[in-house]
């Protein structure tokens, strides 16, 4: 899955540690979500939407990332 | 260790090196009783079972420490223990066809837990390292 958090965080110049701390993960699971390593659960997904004031398809896509 | 940054394993850390403390400690004042022989008889059986007490918080201990994981942590430790179960498995039992057919010596059994222990850290390196 394609998601545009890298570019929306940097939007906000917030770091990863910054964005960790809002959604309550680890910095290794925002970079995780960044480089499209890891897809996020529902909640987690809508914990993002929600933070960036985006609906979810706004900022995830269901095209497959290259691995 | 387990994934996670120093600060965020820092209770975890210090909760095990406790159970680890009190555990060396009865290991230790167990086998000195065993080796003065001052411990009778009958209570051969629980002083020999008497380290596991301190032991059996650990599982505690690591539960919690699960729980307070986010998701992709989660995933990474269900990944390495799954890693660890499976190379266990494969690693015991080739160890014990080569005791049966190959006269390969008797191991003492405390070690299954160290080998299955030393994977689950391999796991969870290549976790991270999949996930990075």
């Amino acid at each position: 899955m394609r998601n545009r958090l890298r570019e929306l965080r940097a939007e906000r110049a917030w770091s990863q540690a910054d964005l960790a701390d809002r959604l309550d993960v680890s910095r290794q699971t925002v970079n995780a979500l960044e480089v499209e390593k890891y897809d996020p659960s529902l909640p987690l997904a809508f914990k993002l939407a929600r933070l960036f004031g985006l609906p979810i398809e706004a900022i995830f896509s269901d095209e497959s990332s290259a691995d | 260790m387990l994934g996670c940054s120093p600060s965020e394993n820092g209770p975890f850390v210090r909760r095990s090196l406790v159970v680890l403390g009190v555990y060396v400690t009865v290991t230790a004042a167990v086998a000195l009783g065993f080796i003065a022989k001052v411990i009778p008889g009958p209570l051969t059986i629980p002083a020999a079972l008497l380290p596991i007490v301190p032991a059996a918080f650990f599982p505690f201990v690591l539960l919690d420490k699960l729980r307070d994981m986010d998701e992709l942590q989660r995933k990474i430790q269900y990944e390495a223990m799954a890693f660890a179960f499976a190379m266990a498995a494969l690693l015991t039992l080739s160890f014990g066809f080569l005791q049966e057919f190959a006269n390969f010596p008797d191991v003492n059994w405390v070690w299954v837990w160290p080998v299955m222990g030393f994977l689950w850290m391999i796991g969870i390196v290549l976790g991270r390292r999949r996930y990075a």
